[in-house]
């Protein structure tokens, strides 16, 4: 009904390519996030599902028709600037109201559908000032009550979030969540911090360079990394990744036919046995390296360590136990290791990292 | 401890006392010599002769005066809403910013810098009644000729297009900067509300350029009142005084006649006007412009 379908869309600024042979489906309903990095073509890609860009190839589908052609006010949709783009002439009540003006909505179902969306939001007592008299939170509703009072099938985001101070935004993520649920509209958002991304979206799609790295669930993002760009841009710290060659014997033996990197996440490492379920600790790959920063972070204490040849990782622990910056041994179960080949692309299938073993040990 | 707190309390005014002392001296003082002025009879020569408001009663039964306002008026109007009007057209024509039209902009600019004698002279020649080349060409198209600096009809009229086409230039540069200082997103958002190209002219450019236009219209009028070297090289106040406005006969009555006193009234009359306008104008400012 209000799904969105990229075929093949591509973008060019002049001779310039931003994105290419782009294919996506935003399932109807979805919480979808954009996620990456700055220039990864995430906001261009927002702009021409908002027609704002036009596609300078490929097609738009929005609950299955051909948007082309189609201007940005008749896609049934509704867009949240990252700066909020507020009409600053206009009172609060104004801006609300200009897009049901413009699709000629009668005047008391204006006032009434105004009160409600303020009511709502909770800016009900600012409905006659002007946007610069708000507070940045309060921008924020009122840039929301704006999109939600027309009612639209599909939300667009463009970092919302970004304005507002941490406190505000971990507010907001909890309210947009809400939001979600309550209207079951389609949400397309983007964002360059995976941590909004894990925690708001159904649906993840990761990009880099114009090109779609991954599509999963938050879930299946973390512990299935297709590549290892996933692997490192979802996740603090980063999965550590390590070249098979300079790694011990024991790793090299474990990994599949044309691996050349070993990846895992850094709360898998653990530095005693004790803390490895007995079946597993047969199999167990030990690191030796040296401890070099320790970052307390409350629940969580964040170790780098220093390994042979110049490899380095990160260690996450959970005890309250602060370890001495020296050389000690670590260990990580084999289920927990990914294998990436030659061209950063994850190698599924081997006995050590299917896809279920990892699943279950996630749960335990 | 009190000598230094004599200090501390007079040492603000030292510190803004060269400030005063120019502005006493160049504005404040030429101002109050200038009302003082107007209620006496002075010829620049012999004695000044106090005759307390007769000047200023003189100045308003007289028939000249009334026609000399008007003109002032008239040229004002006119010239502040052609300008206006006129810029904000070619500043939206010229927004987009290619080869030609940065090339239409400094040309349109020009005119501003050419000392406003030379243009007089150079547009008296094209106004000429016999031998102007708007004469010639309305002749090309079988016109009759049309006395533009010779006929009172149209004479002021003639004026106030000089003025409009010097100073076109300066208020399109004004404007185009404002107009670039609007936000794309507020067009991004405003086409996602589904507003009209006349709608989005309307609400959000109009309305975000206001300040400007605001701005521009004072600096036009108080300009407008000012208007001199054009009347005097152009028509000398004529025909029978249907170009003559304010600062014009402050300069006749004064220089030509030395008629001190009543030049200084019509000043004063002159000073009150724009005074006013002034006040109205940031009256209106603070409540109906949008400002950031």
């Amino acid at each position: 009904m209000s799904s969105i379908v990229l075929e093949n869309v591509e973008k060019k600024y002049g001779d310039k390519s931003i994105i290419e042979n782009l294919n996506l489906t935003i399932e109807s309903g979805s919480f979808t996030v954009l996620v990456g990095p700055s220039g990864c073509g995430k906001s261009t890609t927002l702009r021409m599902i908002a027609g704002l860009e036009e596609n300078t190839g490929g097609t738009i589908f929005i609950g299955g028709q051909n948007m082309n052609k189609v201007e940005p006010g008749k896609r049934n949709l509704a867009m949240v600037f990252q700066n909020y783009a507020l009409y600053p002439t206009m009172t609060v009540e104004q801006n609300i109201e200009y897009g049901l003006k413009n699709n000629k909505v009668p005047k008391e179902e204006r006032k009434r559908l105004i009160e409600d969306i303020a009511e709502t939001v909770g800016i009900t007592k600012h409905l006659h000032k002007k946007p610069e008299f708000l507070s940045g939170g309060e921008r924020q509703r009122l840039a929301l009550a704006r999109a939600m009072v027309k009612k639209p099938a599909i939300f667009l985001m463009d970092e919302p979030l970004s304005n507002l101070d941490a406190k505000l935004r971990q507010q907001m993520r909890t309210e947009l969540i809400e939001l979600h649920k309550k209207l079951g509209a389609t949400f397309v958002y983007v964002t360059h911090d995976q941590v909004e991304a894990m925690s708001m979206g159904t649906k993840i799609v990761l990009m880099d360079g114009g090109k779609v790295m991954q599509e999963d669930t938050p879930r299946r993002m973390y512990q299935q990394p297709d590549n290892i760009f996933s692997s490192k841009f979802i996740g603090t710290p980063a999965m550590n990744i390590l070249e098979l060659q300079y790694s011990q014997n024991a790793l090299q033996q474990l990994a599949p036919k044309g691996a050349k990197y070993v990846g895992f996440r850094p709360e898998k490492i653990k530095f005693n046995l004790d803390a490895i379920e007995p079946a597993a600790r047969n199999s167990v790959i030990a690191f030796e390296g040296v401890l070099t920063a320790r970052e307390i972070l409350g629940a969580e204490t964040i170790y780098k360590a220093d390994l042979d040849r110049s490899q380095n990782i990160a260690i996450k622990c959970f005890d309250s136990l602060e370890r001495d910056l020296s050389k000690t041994t670590m260990y990580v179960e084999p289920t927990h290791l990914a294998f990436f080949d030659n061209d950063e692309k994850r190698i599924y299938g081997t006995n050590s990292t299917s896809k279920s073993s990892e699943l279950s040990s996630e749960r335990s | 401890m009190s000598g230094s707190g004599t200090l501390r309390r007079f040492l603000p005014y030292l510190m803004v006392a060269p400030a005063v002392l120019i502005l006493v001296t160049f504005y404040v003082y030429p101002i109050g010599y200038n009302v003082y002025l107007s209620f006496f009879s002075w010829n620049m020569r012999g004695p000044m002769k106090f005759i307390g408001l007769k000047n200023y009663t003189e100045l308003f039964t007289s028939h000249d005066f009334t026609q000399t306002l008007m003109n002032t008026i008239w040229y004002t109007v006119m010239e502040v809403t052609l300008v206006i009007v006129l810029a904000l057209l070619l500043a939206l024509f010229l927004q987009k910013n290619t080869l030609v039209n940065r090339f239409i902009q400094t040309i349109s600019f020009t005119p501003n810098i050419i000392s406003l004698v030379s243009v007089s002279l150079i547009w008296m020649w094209l106004m000429n009644t016999d031998k102007g080349l708007f004469n010639y060409i309305l002749s090309l198209f079988g016109g009759d000729a049309v006395g533009w600096l010779t006929d009172k009809r149209i004479a002021l009229f003639s004026i106030v297009l000089v003025s409009v086409w010097k100073s076109v230039g300066f208020n399109v540069l004004i404007i185009l900067s404002a107009l670039g200082s609007i936000p794309p997103y507020l067009y991004e958002a405003a086409a996602l509300d589904r507003a009209s190209k006349r709608s989005v002219f309307f609400q959000i450019t109009l309305k975000m350029i206001s300040p400007t236009l605001f701005f521009l219209t004072l600096m036009n009028i108080i300009s407008s009142f000012q208007a001199f070297e054009t009347i005097s090289v152009m028509t000398n106040g004529g025909p029978s005084n249907a170009t003559n406005t304010l600062i014009f006969s402050i300069y006749k009555q004064s220089s030509e006649y030395y008629r001190v006193g009543y030049a200084s009234a019509i000043a004063v009359v002159l000073m009150a006007i724009v005074g006013l306008i002034t006040l109205v104008y940031f009256r209106v400012l603070n409540k109906r412009v949008h400002y950031r």
